[in-house]
This record gives structure tokens, sequence and C-alpha cells, in this order.
């Protein structure tokens, strides 16, 4: 008792630091009965395991529902969703003559790719899915891909364009939007063939993955149309946009071509309008056709931007939407918005299933072997959508990566709405090139 | 109760633990966690890995913060130069994971040497702004430089050929949850002995309590604070060379993100600093919030607010953490007070 | 490349840059000397003030200008109750007060953070002003938008207001020796209580409505505060520690510095070049470029 004693008067003096004295009974107190806490979860999740009796097609969704990425999260959401809705509206997906609805599962990645590997995990031991979909960016696909190819998980992502998720060739890994830098360079070539077509170009974009790529893109399709490439500048996204524009200015191109997200396209036009920077035309890539640009006012109006789809392309075809218009309709009943195309991409992988499950003709819960078979269906089949026609390659640099799809060129009018430039067959309008300067609007 | 009852229930439990067998209990532990994988499924494993690793990430942050006394906000950079570092090893060298750790240790001791000789010299606020400079530059240095991928990141080989002893086939999750189990064993062993039950420990806590006095008791200041440095570092580099091969791809933004030193902070705080089962309690308890939060709950912005409130209330009311509050430190008596001398606070006419 | 058009365009730049810093740092700056804490809130501070006036504006005749005055006198309050919080983590019988402050601090901007992610959602706003647009030239010298002159000029209006107050009233001589020795202040009869929570308050005021500023030339969005954070720490080691009047010359270097950079050098190196200066800085001269702040 009486070292009791003496240990609560040093308690009362040092309180400089904490008492360090150790108990090892303690402290192993807690990690055992933690990790028995642990265990016994594990039991009662692992429980609800594979092989149960069901009658619908269970899609497991990692997606980033927060974080930085939590934009794209939710545009990949509401793709998958309406979906979802769509078709068990009418019935579920056809096999064999039987309908089989659909039901989703989500877990959120939060924008890092340690999270979604665990969420990716998560959905093939407990949550037994048939089949999975795919996340926004590349970072989380990245990190994704050899789980999903060590469980032979089949996934699709209606939504990554970074070109560096095909060059790993993951063979359980597709994706539905052509790589960016792809169809960002056809787009960035019938930019520059405008009359008066640009001799001079200059090219800015954000530092990140899926932006330099855009960039990438931009540079190859300029020299592609046999411009000059006065500058190329990739800056960190919180960076000031003040001096990049000075200096592009100060170059005076004929056209300026800038990648990045949404908001940061938005403050670029801001800055450029502020310092009354007048190029030809600003061509942006992504996201001109978004709500989030218009934070940038009249800035916005007549800018170009690539893009895969719009509601007015006149694209027709597959199963559960008929064409373009139908599906955008029903979107903006559901959304209160028009769609953009990462997001009717979305909706279109759905379509892609829907075709890829009714050929391989099985039931749900499908078994290992039947994921895999669907693996070489994905790679065969060509499947026209709303959306467009989408076929997935099988090999090469863009390894399961659909790459059919055209690209459009649109431009914002003065009412800040996309219209469809380019190309000639497609095109709703004439371009206004150059564009009004920034007084005269 | 009365106070001087509960009081001596709490020595008289804690006089209890303290005279269990302690080796043999943590044998008994060691010997649970060493056949855990093979009662949970590959997912619960994946959690399991994600614990063990910020437990032993926590336990380096402690050596340097809780033992030492200096607040390192720049810790989380060594996990990002050791994932590099393996990274680079094992793709542009193609070594494998074992030598791509070895060197991930070696590279972090030898720049946490050359960093901490001259950043050690600060004291307090202006030694934890400069870690945080320095952590922030290689950042933003790894987003610039093509061996580090830029701001593409790395990808590492997944195959089998990329560990020595010959698998068969790729590593799988229980692979990383020994490694990571062998690494936070050994550091939090390494830790106790070190810090609890030698002379170096004794010396480590005179100078974080009090430098000048230890100093003029003749202890080496300046080289006991650079060895626990360097020990720290590399530690946390070996955790980020064992996790860049368990993910498979690594990019700046997320493995030298700022939010890597605050969450081993947290968890050494809440856990309780200076002591060898906080950062255990601590990592553990917000690991799985996160995570849990995250798997289970689906979209949750709640979260971030509550992990916040649960900080600032931590400092306010439980500046021992979570073992303090276990050992008695926190009776109602001291939150009272507590209370009470926060209350004065707020008396703006005295 | 070098023209001397881009050149003094690029100094504009930095110049109207400056301003825009010294509105964030001043507060700052002021709150070290006297809480003598490290105020991870910083940015979100800034943050939350932009959202502010993303939210007042529509009420106001879609003016945030007009909101300023009013986020000014709600996060005075704000910082007036939160400040007794952090005095009483960063003193009395507690192990290691400095970690405490600072864990404090950072805890409380996590919960700003996240408390306006859930509130306000994930979406950028826009922080809408109709007076403050557009631009004007002077010739051979550079075009200089409205909306930036307008939040530089609050950003010197600030300092020299704080500096007015410092030096030449009492209460601002009774916070100035706070500054200098708490005990000792107590003991001559200064409140302290009161002048702290005063300092704090003015800190989260100032820096608030400088929120609403950057909100109007950026827009407003929830990942911003980072960076501001950044800015103020670059900005109290590089002008020393404490010393206030320190903030102009190191919002000049932080904007001049930074628009340099981005243009001569590439803008991929102007943060790598920011965190590093800082890091050097506190090795090599801790008490900042003029030798006035306070010793390591």
């Amino acid at each position: 008792m009486s070292s009791d004693n003496t240990k609560s008067k040093t308690d009362t003096i040092q309180t400089n630091q904490p008492t360090s004295r150790t108990t090892f009974g303690r402290r192993n107190l807690l990690k055992t009965g933690s990790i028995l806490g642990l265990a016994s979860l594990a039991g009662c999740a692992g429980g609800g395991g594979s092989g149960s009796d069901r009658d619908t097609f269970r899609f497991g969704i990692v997606t980033s529902l927060s974080g930085p990425l939590r934009y794209g999260g939710q545009v990949t959401k509401r793709g998958y969703d309406i979906w979802k809705n769509r078709i068990n509206e009418d019935g579920g997906i056809e096999v064999n003559g039987n309908r089989y609805e659909v039901e989703f599962t989500y877990a959120d990645a939060q924008s890092d790719p340690s999270t979604g590997a665990d969420a990716t995990q998560q959905m093939i031991d407990n949550e037994d899915v048939d089949a999975m979909l795919g996340p926004y960016s590349s970072q989380v696909p990245l990190s994704m891909g050899p789980i999903l190819d060590q469980n032979q998980m089949p996934c699709i992502t209606g939504s990554s364009e970074s070109p560096q998720l095909w060059r790993n060739q993951h063979e359980y890994l597709f994706g539905t939007i052509p790589s960016v830098n792809v169809f960002v360079s056809e787009v960035t070539e019938m930019f520059l063939s405008f009359d008066p077509s640009a001799e001079s170009a200059y090219i800015t974009g954000v530092n990140g993955p899926f932006s330099k790529s855009a960039a990438q893109g931009m540079r190859e399709g300029a020299e592609a149309a046999g411009a000059e490439v006065l500058g190329y500048e990739l800056y960190p996204v919180d960076a000031d946009r003040s001096s990049i524009i000075s200096e592009a200015q100060a170059a005076e191109p004929d056209v300026h071509l800038n990648s990045g997200n949404i908001d940061s396209n938005a403050t670029f036009m801001s800055s450029a309008q502020e310092l009354s920077y007048e190029p030809n035309g600003f061509f942006q890539h992504y996201g001109i056709n978004t709500p989030g640009f218009k934070n940038a006012g009249d800035a916005a109006a007549y800018t170009f931007g690539a893009t895969l789809w719009l509601p007015q392309a006149g694209r027709s075809g597959g199963r559960l939407w008929g064409d373009s218009q139908t599906y955008a309709d029903q979107f903006q009943a559901e959304y209160d918005k028009l769609p953009e195309y990462t997001e009717a991409a979305s909706s279109a992988t759905g379509v892609v299933y829907q075709e890829a499950l009714a050929e391989l003709g099985a039931e749900p819960p499908l078994t290992g072997d039947e994921q895999t078979e669907l693996i070489g269906i994905l790679e065969d089949i060509t499947v026209d959508t709303f959306w467009g026609t989408i076929d997935y390659e099988s090999d090469g640099e863009n390894y399961h990566n659909n790459i059919t799809t055209d690209p459009l060129a649109i431009q914002l009018n003065e009412d800040l709405d996309p219209e469809i430039v380019a190309p000639a067959e497609e095109a709703e309008t004439d371009p206004t090139y150059p564009i009004p300067s920034w007084s005269d609007r | 109760m009365s106070d001087t009852e509960t009081d001596s229930v709490r020595e008289r439990f804690r006089s209890l633990l303290d005279q269990a067998n302690n080796r043999l209990v943590a044998g008994g532990v060691i010997a649970v966690l060493l056949i855990l994988p093979v009662a949970l499924n590959t997912f619960w494993t994946r959690i399991a890995v994600g614990a063990l690793m910020w437990i032993g990430l926590a336990q380096s942050w402690n050596m340097i913060g809780g033992y030492a006394g200096y607040l390192d906000f720049g810790h989380g950079a060594y996990f990002g130069i050791g994932a590099f570092a393996t990274a680079i090893t094992m793709t542009t060298y193609e070594l494998p994971f074992i030598v791509g750790l070895a060197v991930a240790a070696a590279v972090c001791a030898t720049i946490s040497l050359g960093v901490g000789i001259p950043t050690l010299r600060l004291k307090g606020a202006y030694f934890a702004i400069a870690t945080w400079a320095f952590a922030e530059s290689m950042h933003e240095l790894a987003l610039i430089l093509d061996i580090t991928g830029g701001t593409f990141g790395m990808s590492l080989p997944t195959g089998a050929d990329a560990i020595i002893i010959p698998f068969p086939g790729p590593p799988t999750e229980m692979f990383f949850y020994y490694v990571m189990l062998a690494l936070a064993v050994g550091t939090t062993i390494l830790a106790y002995v070190l810090f609890e039950r030698s002379e170096f420990g004794f010396r480590v806590k005179a100078v974080r309590d009090n430098e000048d006095a230890a100093q003029s008791l003749g202890i080496n200041a300046e080289r006991i604070k650079r060895q626990v440095y360097v020990l720290s570092c590399s530690i946390a580099g070996l955790f980020g060379g064992a996790n860049a091969f368990y993910i498979t791809f690594i990019h700046p933004n997320d493995v030298l993100d700022a939010l890597i030193t605050d969450q081993m902070i947290i968890m050494a705080l809440l856990g309780g600093l200076g002591t060898i089962a906080g950062p255990i309690v601590g990592g553990l308890a917000i690991f799985m919030l996160d995570r849990m939060s995250s798997l289970f709950l689906g979209t949750s912005t709640l979260y971030l607010s509550m992990i916040g409130l649960l900080i600032m209330l931590t400092v306010l009311f439980a500046p021992s953490g979570i073992i303090g509050v276990l050992r008695g430190e926190v009776g109602i008596t001291d939150v009272k007070d507590n209370v009470s001398e926060l209350a004065d606070k707020f008396n703006f006419t005295r | 490349m070098v023209s001397i058009g881009l050149f003094t365009q690029t100094l504009v730049n930095g110049l109207l840059l400056a301003g825009i810093y010294m509105a964030v740092g001043v507060g700052f700056s002021l709150v070290f000397g006297v809480l003598e804490i490290i105020d991870f809130a910083v940015g979100q501070y800034v943050m939350v003030g932009a959202f502010a006036g993303a939210a007042l504006a529509p009420l106001l005749g879609g003016e945030a200008l007009f909101a300023v005055p009013f986020v000014f006198a709600a996060f005075f309050v704000v910082g007036i109750l939160v400040q007794p919080f952090i005095h009483h983590v960063t003193t009395g019988d507690r192990p290691m007060p400095l970690l405490m402050g600072l864990v404090f601090t950072f805890g409380l901007a996590r919960f700003i953070r996240g408390s306006v992610l859930t509130i306000a959602g994930p979406n950028t706003r826009d922080v809408p002003t109709n007076i403050a647009v557009g631009s004007f030239e002077i010739p051979s010298i550079g075009t200089f938008p409205t909306v930036r002159v307008a939040t530089a000029l609050f950003g010197i209006f600030a300092l020299a207001a704080f500096l007015y107050y410092l030096y030449r009233t009492d209460g601002g001589t009774a916070i100035r020796s706070v500054a200098e020795d708490r005990d000792i202040s107590r003991l001559m009869g200064v409140n302290i209580n009161r002048y702290q929570s005063l300092s704090y308050g003015a800190y989260a005021a100032v820096t608030a409505s400088a929120g609403v500023f950057i909100g109007m030339v950026y827009s407003a969005n929830v990942g911003m505060g980072m960076q501001y954070t950044g800015f103020a720490f670059f900005m109290i080691v590089l002008a020393g520690m404490g010393y206030l009047p320190g903030i102009l010359l190191s919002g000049l270097v932080l904007g001049i510095v930074q628009s340099l950079t981005a243009v001569y050098l590439g803008s991929e190196y102007v943060f790598f070049i920011l965190f590093g200066l800082i890091w050097v800085l506190l090795l090599v001269r801790p008490t900042g470029i003029l030798g006035k702040g306070e010793v390591a």
C-alpha cells in the first residue's frame, strides 16, 4: 500500500509529462479484447458469404463519395442509379427468357486508393456481388486492378479517362470512356481547323494525372493540325492563374488550350477575362457544359470543349433507352439537370452489362467460371447504345478501353448552352470563331 | 462510491494487472495474432493489415513526439520517402521486396540524419513548422521529379518473383499481414525496450522534461534527439515501403499527404502520449472509425467533423489520452476542476 | 521571352497577390504574438468567410461586398467565444501545452471543414459582386483586375488599422504587453482574458472578412483553406514570429516570388520553392528576414 501512496504523490507533482509506467497486463487485455471483437465481427460478416440463393443480379460499386473526387463519385452514382431504376421498372435484366432484377451495394473509396482497394475486397468477400462498377479518376482503379484480377471479379468503370489504367493490362478491368489523350487530341485537331485555321497554340493544364494526359492529347492534336505550340505549362491546382495567363498573353497565340477539372477551368476563364486575354478562342477540357463551369459567369460564353456525348447527339440504339433525347429527358426528370457525357457513359455501362449477361446466359448468382467467361464476352461484343458504340479493345495500349465512340467538339453559346460544332456530320451549328472580344459581350 | 473508495478499487485493479505475468500475456496475444489470418476472410485481413500499419506508424511518431517531446509535423514525409524508395528499387532496379524495404530504411535514415542535424536545433513551434515545411516540399518535389513518376505516380510489381522466397503465386493479403505484423510488433517491442526499460529511455524523457537541466546533468541532448529522430523516421520509412508493395500504386498526393502525419499524431495523442499502449489503442480506434464509417455507412462527411470534435475534446478534458483515462488519471473531480477553470477564462471582468 | 510588358504585369500580379496574403497574415501574426499559438484553423476561417459571403450575397442584392461588415461582426463574436478554449489548453497543469494548443487548433480546423462540407455540400460556390468587376489598365504597367485591387486594399487597410490600434491606443498597448509577458501584465492589472479574446476575435473577424474577398477573386470551395494555412505559416516565419509590421514585407515576398517563379521558372516549382524556403529560413534565420521576430 505504501508504494501506491508514493505513486499518487508523484502523480500530482510530476504533471508535466504523462506517467509512463506501462502495465503490460492492461495493454494486452485491450489488445486481446479488440482483436477478439474484430474476429467475432469477422465471423458474423464472413457468414453472409457466397452461393446464397438469390434471383437478382447484385453489383458492387466502389466510387469516391467523399474526398476531393466526390464530385466525380456523385456523377458515377447518378449514372449507375438511373440505369438500375430504369431496368428494374422494366422488370430486370433478361437472360434466357427470364428477368432478373438488379441490386446495388455501394462503398466509398474516399478518393484514396488504399480505401478503394479495401472496399473492393469487401465487395468480393462480404457482399456477394456478381460484378462491379467502378469509380471516377484513375488512382483508385489502379489499386483495384490487382485485387480484381486475383479474385476474378469483373469490373467496368463508367468514368475513368486516364491512359495509365490500360497500360497496366488488368484482365478484369474495363473502361467505357476512351482515354482522354485519344479523344482530346481528335477534338483539338477539329478545333484548330476552324476557319481561319490556327497557326499557333498555347497549352496549359493542371499538373494532375488526368489533366496532364489531357494536355498531352492537346499537344498531339495541335501538332497533328500543323500548329506551332508556343508554350506548354503545367501548374499546381492551387496556383494563381494570373501569372500563367500573363505569360500566355505575352506569347500571343492564335488559340489557347487548357485542361483541368471544372472549378479550375472556370477560374481560368474568370482570370482570363480580368486580364483581358484574347486569343481567337479557348478550348477547355473538362466540363464546360456542367453547372459548375457557369461560376465563371459571362466569361464562360463561347468556350470550346470536347465531349463524347450530348443529349442532342443524334445517336440511338441499344436496349432500355432508344436514343439520346429519351435518356436526357428521363435523367432531367429524375435529377433536375441535364446529363453530361460521364453520367451517360455510366448508364451506358449498365446497358453493356445487360447485353453481356444476356449472351452469357447464366442465372445469378454467378460462379467464378461464369465471371471469367464474362470477361471473354466483354472483350468480344460490340454494343450499340444511346450513348454510342461501345467496343472494348482486347490488346494494345488501350487494352480493355473503349475507343470507338466518336468525340464531338462543342461550344457554349451566349446563353451558356452547349452546341455541337464539329464534326460536320453531327454539327448543330457553325462555330462562332474567332470569339467576340471581352468588351463586346 | 466516494472518491477514496473508487481510488482504492482502481488501485487494486491496477496492481492486479501489473502483477499478471507480463511476458506470458504478451506471448499469448502474439500467438493469437500469429494465427489470426486463418480465422479472417480476405477483407478482414486487409483491415487488420491497415490497423497494424497505423499502430506501427503511431508508435514511430510517439517516439519523437511523445517520448522526446519534439513535435514532428512532417513525420509522414518519411512514410512517403520509404514508399518511393521501395518503388524505385523494385521497378527501376527490379530488385526484390526485401531489398526494397532495406533501401527504404537506409534512405530514410540518411535523409532524416541530414535533416535532423540542423532542424533539431529548433524548439517547440519552430521545429513543428520547419518539419511541416520540409514534408510539404518533399511532396512537391515528388510531383516534379521524373524518377518518382511525377504527377502520374508509380506502380509496383505484383508478381511472385518480387519476393526472394519462392512463393506459389503473387503475394496475398496474408503475406502482407505477416509483414505488417512483424513490423508492428517489432516496433512496439523496440519502443518498449528502448523507452521503458532502458537507460536510454530515461535520458530521452529527461530531455523532454527539461532539456537544459538534462544537458547540465551531462546528457548529450543533441545526440539523443538525433538518435530518436533517425530511428523513428526509418521505422516510418519501413512502413511506407511495405505499404507501397501492398497497394501496388503510389502517388505523392496519397503517400506524401499531410493527412498521414496528422493521423499519426491524433492516434498517439488520443491513445496517450509517451506510453506504449497509447499508439496501439489510438491507432486501432481511429483507423477502425475511419474505415468502418466509409465502408459501412456509405457516404459520411460527418465523420470529419466528429474527428475534429473528438480531438478538441480529448485535448480539453483528457490530454493524456485513453490510456490516461483507463489509468484513472482523469476522474470526475478532474473533469469538474477542468471545466471550472475553463469557465473562468470566459470571465472578462477580471 | 523577357519582354518588359510581361515583367511588369508579373510584378503587378505579384503585388496584388501580396495584398491578398497580407489580409490573411495580419490577424494570424497578432494571434501568434499574443496567444503564442500557431492557429492551424486560419485557412478554415478564410474558407468559412468565403462561404458566408456566398450565402449572404443573395440576401444583399447579390453583392458580396455588403456582406463583409456582417461577416466581420459575426466572426468577431465567434473568435471571442473560441479563445478561452485555446487559452485553457495552452496553460495550466497539462503536459505539453504547446502541442495541445497546436493539436486543438488542428481539431478545430477539421471540425470547421467537416461542418461546412456537411452543411454546404461539396460544390464550389460563386461569391458574386457587381461592384468590383472588370479591370482597369495603366498603360505600360499592366492590367489591374478590380476585384483583386479591392482585396489588396482591404489587406493594406487591415494591416494599417491593426498597427494603428496596437501602437496608438491604450487597448493596443495592453495587448502588446500581454504579448510580451502575460504574467507581468496580469500583475500590472491588465485584464488578460479580455484582451486575449479581443485579439482572437479581431483575428477571426479579419481573416473571415478576407475570406469574403478571396471568395470574390477565386470562388468558395471547401478545400481552399489548406493553402492559406500554408501561406500564413510562410508569412510569419519570414516576417519574424510575432512581429506584425513584418507582414507587409513577407506578403510582398510571397506574392512576388510566387508570380516570378511561375512565369520565369515554371509553375510546377512554385510550391516546392515556397515550402523549401520556409524550412531553410527557419534553419538559418528563425527570427525572420528583418531579425525582429521572437527568438526560436
